[in-house]
This record gives structure tokens, C-alpha cells and sequence, in this order.
């Protein structure tokens, strides 16, 4: 479980943090967020994107990393708390939030529009992808690639919408580098993406 | 912020002019010898209260809060002006079982594994309120959802919420809109 996980993660900081009085973040190249323990490349995905023409690959340029989100617009809670968190991120890596695009997919095509999703991503970015999948079919093809779930159901009238918490980082060879489960903050994400595009720097 | 609520009834209040804090009693119509016998109400202390600024694009809103009570109590329900929003909810998000989500590999930590499990959103009836334990509504917990924006919440604004106690009655708090967590 996420949370458990996490709590177990935050025991074993507070301990580092009262032996050495040192951050258990940030102290190392490793990163924050968690990596596939099986590769995991989506560059086979396209999907819908809003005012384009053609489907959006979700491979992104050389030298630059993707954060895809799968989320709708409905969502108060997990969606804008992620979304805030990548904004500031990039706020904190400076010029290479230049380098950092953003995809969210939204799993509730049938309310999110192509003009709601995009109204909704920017106020978070200036620089982002509205992706509306024009088919379950074509909603489903690119969940499978990320592992990713969701569902909406109408349960008395009521809307209720299944979807994951975490935002996956792409890199320019289509592998998802590593994933943020919710409630990873902006120091964390902005340091995850320091040591990836400074990385990508030097191989490119 | 923090907001100290009084043992008082809503008479009294009414009596102090009080505006922005107000707790009161749930048995208001009792005699004053039931007064005498009846423990106090419970004290609620309201903190950390927030909404988040609501996207564009979307009607649906999030308030967060922390309460501290010094004697057990049940958060039964909120509401906000209908300048505000249509309806006020409790809800909590909770992890949904067998997603297809997959086992990842913590960085920097080999051999620990998560599930990042689905989630989803429900409504909660209401919250039980232990005395000396800190009740946190907070992003990807519990959490007020504001239902029906009559109009997007703007970073610097602040609205009224009341929060009603099964024991403590009615506490009234401002809470500012913030784009994150103060």
C-alpha cells in the first residue's frame, strides 16, 4: 500500500534526520519518486490531443522529459493537490523547467472536453497537453501501457471516478523513468527532475 | 490560524456579538438543573484551515482543516453560504483493491516495494473527533468537498464554513483560499 509504504519511509527519515541532522531527501543522486521494477516504455501510445490534428506521442523531445497524469477535471482533491506540486517544481529548477513538459489524460472523456481539459491544465503550466481519448478502447490502450486503472460508474445519479494518484516521468526514449506516487512534494519532484535532465544533458 | 472555541451557548453568543467564532451547546432548551448535571460541551480548536484556489474549467472544490477537541466528539456536517457553493460534503479518499497497478521498486531503497493502488472519492457520514488526538482533513484524505461552485475560489479570498458537532454544536470559521498547503 502507498500510504504504508510511506509512513514506513517517513519512520526511517525522522530516525536519519535526529541521528545526523541531515534531510532525507535531497541528499543523494538517487531519486525521490519510485522506478519500474520492470521496464516500462509507452512509446507504442497516441492519444487524442486536444486542437491537434494527430494523436499525441507521449515520447517526448531529446533532452526533455513528459510527466503524464491520468486524472479529470471533476476531481478537488488529488488532481489540483499533483498538479500544484508539479507547477512548483518547476518553479524550483529554474531554466530547466524549459525542459519539462506535461500530459494529463483525463479517464472521464465523456465530461472533460477538449476546451474543459485544457481551460483546466492552464491554470497549472504554460506549456501542456490536453489529451481526451476519443474511445474506451483508445483510454484503455495507453492505461495498459503505464499499468495504469481507472473506471467511472454512475451510481444513482452519482458520478464516481476510480483513477491512480501518480504521475509518471517519460524520458526521449519513450521508458517511464520514474513514477511520483501522490503526495510526493515539489522538493522532491524538482529534484527528481534536476538529476533526470541533467542527466539527458550530458548523454545528449 | 487558529480559531479557540468556547464553551458557550448560542445565546450567550449572540449576547457577545461574536461573528467569526462561534460554538454552541447542543442542548440549548435545556433546563439550567440539566445544565448543572450535564458535562461541558466539548472544546473544538479549529487550525490549518484552508481551500485550495479551484482550476479553471471546474465548479468542484476542497477545504482542509484541523481539529482538536479535549473531550470525544462526532463532526456531523458542514455547510458554506449558497454564495459559495450548492452543498458542502465530508469526504475521504480511500485506496481501491485490486487495481491493475503495479508493484514499483522504491529509488534508493532496494527490496521495498509499493502498491500504488487506485483510489477513489465517498462521501462520509461523519467523523468521529477523539479527545487529544488531532483530526487532519487533509489532500488525499478526508476532506470538505465544495460541490457546485457558484464561483471560482480565488487565491486571497476567504469564505465562511460551519462546521457542526454532535456536542460542541456549531462552529463557524473563515477559511482562506490558498493555491497550496500554508
Amino acid at each position: 500500500m502507498v500510504f504504508r509504504t510511506r509512513i514506513r519511509a517517513a519512520a526511517i527519515c525522522l530516525v536519519v534526520v535526529t541521528s545526523a541532522l541531515v534531510s532525507c531527501s535531497n541528499s543523494n543522486d538517487s531519486l525521490d519518486g519510485y522506478i519500474p521494477p520492470s521496464p516500462k516504455n509507452v512509446s507504442t501510445a497516441t492519444v487524442h490531443e486536444a486542437g491537434a490534428a494527430t494523436p499525441m506521442s507521449l515520447v517526448p523531445t531529446a533532452g526533455e522529459v513528459l510527466i503524464v497524469y491520468f486524472g479529470y477535471t471533476h476531481c478537488p482533491d488529488l488532481c489540483p493537490t499533483t498538479m500544484v506540486a508539479v507547477k512548483n517544481a518547476k518553479k524550483k529548477i529554474g531554466e530547466l523547467s524549459t525542459k519539462v513538459d506535461l500530459a494529463m489524460i483525463t479517464v472521464d472523456p465523456d465530461r472533460d472536453t477538449d476546451e474543459i481539459l485544457s481551460r483546466y491544465l492552464a491554470s497549472f503550466s504554460d506549456r501542456y497537453h490536453a489529451l481526451v481519448p476519443t474511445s474506451d478502447a483508445e483510454l484503455r490502450a495507453v492505461e495498459k501501457l503505464f499499468q495504469a486503472t481507472s473506471s467511472v460508474t454512475n451510481v444513482d445519479g452519482e458520478i464516481q471516478v476510480v483513477h491512480g494518484g501518480t504521475a509518471y516521468v517519460v524520458d526521449s526514449t519513450g521508458n517511464v523513468v520514474v513514477e511520483w506516487p501522490f503526495g510526493l512534494d515539489a522538493i522532491s519532484m524538482a529534484h527528481d527532475l534536476t538529476i533526470l535532465l541533467t542527466e539527458r544533458k550530458k548523454t545528449t | 490560524m487558529k480559531t479557540k472555541i468556547q464553551r458557550l451557548t448560542m445565546g450567550a453568543l449572540l449576547t457577545l456579538g461574536l461573528t467569526t467564532v462561534t460554538a454552541c451547546g447542543g442542548s440549548d432548551s435545556a433546563s439550567d438543573t440539566t445544565v448543572a448535571t450535564n458535562p461541558p460541551a466539548p472544546m473544538i480548536t479549529v487550525s490549518g484551515e484552508w481551500a485550495r484556489t479551484s482550476p479553471a474549467a471546474t465548479d468542484m472544490g476542497a477545504a482542509y482543516l484541523t481539529i482538536n477537541t479535549d473531550a470525544d466528539d462526532t463532526l456531523q456536517s458542514v455547510a458554506v453560504d449558497a454564495s459559495v457553493a450548492a452543498m458542502a460534503q465530508i469526504h475521504e479518499m480511500v485506496p481501491v483493491e485490486n487495481s491493475m497497478s503495479t508493484a514499483s521498486t522504491m529509488a534508493g531503497s532496494p527490496g521495498t516495494t509499493m502498491d500504488s493502488s487506485a483510489m477513489t472519492m465517498k462521501e462520509v457520514d461523519h467523523i468521529d473527533v477523539k479527545a487529544g488526538i488531532a483530526l487532519e482533513l487533509k489532500p488525499g484524505s478526508y476532506h470538505i468537498m465544495l460541490m457546485k461552485l457558484v464561483k471560482p475560489l480565488l487565491t486571497g479570498e476567504s469564505f465562511k464554513m460551519i462546521l457542526t458537532f454532535a456536542k460542541a454544536g456549531q462552529v463557524e470559521i473563515t477559511v482562506p483560499v490558498l493555491e497550496d498547503a500554508p
